[in-house]
């Protein structure tokens, strides 16, 4: 049995006929047969430079959850309940603090580079998330259907979200520690929401997620998932009914060749840079 | 070495049904005795010429959601929020009474929680309301005006709300600029320009309800068919 992943994002016709590259980015990373680490960000729309602080923050977030996930989840029960959180605060200050690299290099403000971040640690016994701004984290096992993980952090207004780099971003992070079985987990952005998610109850729409569980009992490999992912979001049935930048980001925990710790990220795969030099 | 060509179309999540996000605009038009005559017809003709361009678009006729109050005497709510499929013809105002601007603006407010609250209850999401005062006079409701103008002000400051006001010939600007938002200040309307006013407006419900509008500052088109320099942009 191993962790089955992969992740993808690709950018919306909403940016066509401008300069904007996808302001969307994830990540997920195999720590040894049990755990695995995952991260997307959403950059806001309206800073010029959030492209760079998606990529950061989850690749910070990512670096910083690999360093200590082993003990701290992925070790006895009782040390997870007490210390699990940690994993994921830590992660959130080191992306926050890896914007600020970033904004006091190319001299900007730390606003340009607003992004949202979801990120993750799990076994399949256990998992440590959080959540700042919009955007979704759901899991299931066979004994619980799809739900989600954390609550996501919205404004008043359609599209409105709090990100990373607010002031009060760290106090109203949403970071929770649940242990129970886990054999799914799926992460995606605001713009996929608005297909996967119930507004009236803001509970997932299953008949969304079935599909990737079901693909997942074939695949052997990441690369064959993220086959399916990658055709997914750039369908015409999707891209009619979305304008956004998009990401998705799935595990299973199925039969599989077994791993050694491996990065997966669309780069992995396709060997193209998007959009940062 | 798996041909995962054919597996890739085998993917295929069904998409929820969600409603759509919501454009509200709220219009507080003065219909007063001194709008007898040629300016209310003139205003009646733009108000009906709104609502067909808002009909003629395909994403505005789902989203924009459009109330409408007539000042005049004790004020009335003679349209209540709804999109263009669900609502009436358009309202025809006859002018009569005098010019509570503070009540009208109280009601207005009071129009929009109430919607609010009901696309709360319904997982409806909404684009920060519009709320435009028209007036070719001065208000006649004492203090009243004053208290609300403050609210009114107080909520687009904190962008709870984005007001325009727009002065008809022979409005007080003085008590406009008192009553406008301090970022926004009143428009006059040239002449009797209602159909060049409501036509920009539909203009501007459009790009608001674009699906591509989500995150961004609504441009709005220039004003001059019917005003002097005017606003260039909303915040969403």
């Amino acid at each position: 049995m191993t962790w089955i992943t992969a992740v993808d994002y690709q950018r919306g016709r909403s940016h066509s006929g401008t300069a904007t590259p996808c302001q969307d980015f994830g990540m997920v990373r195999h720590i040894g047969p049990n755990l695995v680490i995952g991260a997307i960000a959403d950059g806001a729309g309206s800073a010029p430079l959030s492209h760079f602080g998606a990529r950061d923050a989850v690749q910070a977030a990512v670096d910083a959850l690999a360093q200590n996930a082993c003990a701290e989840v992925g070790g006895a029960s009782e040390k997870f309940r007490q210390t699990g959180k940690r994993p994921l605060v830590r992660a959130a200050a080191s992306a926050l603090a890896a914007l600020g690299a970033r904004a006091s290099k190319m001299r900007r403000p730390l606003s340009d580079f607003a992004a949202t971040l979801i990120a993750f640690v799990a076994t399949p016994e256990r998992i440590a998330a959080l959540q700042i701004g919009d955007g979704f984290l759901i899991a299931s096992s066979p004994s619980k259907p799809y739900h989600r993980l954390c609550t996501p952090q919205r404004g008043e207004f359609a599209h409105e979200t709090v990100f990373l780099t607010d002031a009060d971003a760290m106090e109203n992070a949403n970071i929770v520690t649940v242990e129970e079985p886990i054999s799914f987990i799926a992460a995606g952005t605001d713009g996929l929401e608005s297909v996967s998610i119930r507004q009236k109850d803001g509970k997932p729409h299953a008949p969304f997620f079935r599909p990737f569980d079901h693909y997942l009992s074939d695949a052997r490999e990441d690369s064959e998932l993220h086959h399916g992912i990658r055709g997914f979001l750039r369908s015409d049935r999707l891209t009619e009914r979305v304008a956004d930048d998009v990401t998705l980001l799935v595990c299973g925990w199925r039969h599989g060749t077994s791993k050694q710790t491996q990065d997966r990220s669309p780069d992995v795969y396709t060997q193209v840079a998007t959009g940062v030099s | 070495m798996t041909d995962w060509d054919g597996k890739a179309e085998f993917l295929v999540p069904d998409f929820v049904e969600n409603p759509e996000n919501r454009c509200p605009v709220i219009l507080l038009l003065d219909a007063s005795a001194s709008m007898a005559g040629a300016p209310i017809e003139a205003l009646n003709a733009g108000v009906a010429a709104y609502f067909d361009e808002i009909a003629r678009d395909e994403a505005a006729s789902l989203r924009v959601e459009t109330a409408i109050i007539a000042i005049g005497d004790s004020p009335r709510l003679v349209r209540d929020f709804a999109t263009i499929d669900e609502a009436g013809p358009s309202p025809v105002l006859d002018a009569w009474g005098k010019t509570p601007i503070g009540a009208s603006l109280e009601l207005g407010l009071r129009a929009l929680e109430t919607r609010k609250a009901l696309y709360r209850a319904h997982g409806v999401h909404y684009y920060r309301p519009w709320m435009f005062l028209i007036t070719d006079g001065a208000p006649t409701d004492g203090i009243l005006w004053q208290e609300a103008a403050q609210k009114i002000q107080e909520a687009d400051m904190r962008r709870k709300l984005a007001f325009f006001t727009i002065g008809v010939e022979g409005a007080d600007f003085s008590a406009l600029h008192q009553i406008a938002a301090p970022s926004r200040p009143p428009l006059a309307l040239k002449e009797l320009r209602f159909k060049e006013f409501f036509f920009w407006l539909s203009a501007s419900m459009r790009q608001a309800s674009a699906p591509y509008a989500g995150h961004h500052a609504v441009p709005l088109p220039p004003v001059d068919s019917w005003a002097g320099d005017g606003w260039t942009q909303v915040a969403r």
